[in-house]
């Protein structure tokens, strides 16, 4: 009985591909999506997929943004975060500072997207 | 199979099966996982633990079965028609790749390697689900995390069920 369990458990090398194979996929996506070294430069705040307030995060003070009752975003100094919302998850504000281009923060439950762009990403690719 | 011998024994064990699915997603959420891991679909995978014991002892398509009821019957229950997408894709995917890996049981793969790729698949199906319900691709930037936390709860999952399937009869 006990060897029938551990038979179940024995790890193969496919365990071990398979591990592998999950820990250099999350580590490659991660590097894909973070690398970029440029600062934070502009919170995007997309509702169901659009745009709908572009926030500057390069001055030195902090102000807040209120996409709709209830959820208030904090932004500023190259930062920003769901500093309040009143949906059932939590999620977001729970999710914290975004510093770095290519973090998100998303509420589901309001369709809610706060995004870090980088700084001049556009100047960037004309100059 | 014995179960195509006996319907009515097969269909009272998938329905046990469906019925412990949901009971298990619901004492999931009382876990405060996500407390201490702030991330969306962080979790423990306990109603994957009855996938990976039917992928294992089950055919294919009674699995799906299975999958299918417990995501229909854990929206009505308060998981609404976004909630649907969700569990139905995440669901659906960590069966179809648990299905193709338990082929390989006992030559190439133990059930860590099986839980973890459906732990794995149930993440990318969500994932995928909250961008089509989102219309963004925001949600990606959550992947990799998911995919660290799939390594470790797939393999908690797998202990689980391994103990579970030593003391079940086939």
């Amino acid at each position: 009985m006990s060897g029938k369990r551990s038979g179940l458990l024995r790890p193969r090398w496919g365990d071990l591909a398979v591990g592998l194979a999950l820990l250099l996929s999350a580590a490659l996506l991660w590097a894909a999506l973070f690398s970029s070294g440029a600062g934070a430069g502009t919170a995007v705040v997309l509702r169901d997929g659009e745009e709908i307030a572009r926030l500057e995060l390069r001055g030195a003070g902090m102000a807040e943004f209120s996409p709709e009752p209830g959820v208030t975003i904090r932004y500023g100094g190259g930062r920003a975060a769901f500093l309040r919302s009143d949906c059932p998850d939590g999620v977001c504000v729970r999710t914290g500072w975004l510093t770095r281009p290519g973090q998100s923060a998303v509420c589901l439950p309001k369709r809610l997207i706060l995004r870090i762009e980088g700084e001049g990403d556009v100047d960037a690719v004309s100059g | 199979m014995r179960s195509a011998d006996n319907p009515v024994r097969s269909v009272t064990r998938d329905a046990l099966l469906v019925a412990l699915a949901l009971a298990l997603s619901y004492l999931e959420r009382l876990l405060p996982v996500q407390a201490l891991i702030p991330l969306p679909g962080v979790k423990l995978g306990l109603a994957n633990l009855v996938t990976l014991y039917a992928v294992c002892r089950l055919p294919l398509p009674e699995t799906l079965g299975i999958v299918l009821c417990r995501c229909l019957l854990g929206a009505l229950f308060g998981g609404g028609i976004t909630g649907l997408m969700f569990s139905l894709l995440g669901g659906v995917l960590a069966a179809l790749a648990m299905a193709a890996a338990v082929r390989g049981l006992d030559r190439s793969l133990s059930l860590l390697g099986v839980s973890m790729l459906g732990a794995a698949a149930h993440h990318l199906g969500q994932i995928l689900a909250s961008v089509l319900t989102l219309g963004s691709w925001a949600p990606l930037a959550y992947l990799p995390a998911l995919l660290l936390s799939a390594v470790a709860m797939g393999a908690v999952t797998a202990v689980l069920a391994a103990g579970i399937m030593s003391r079940l009869p086939e």
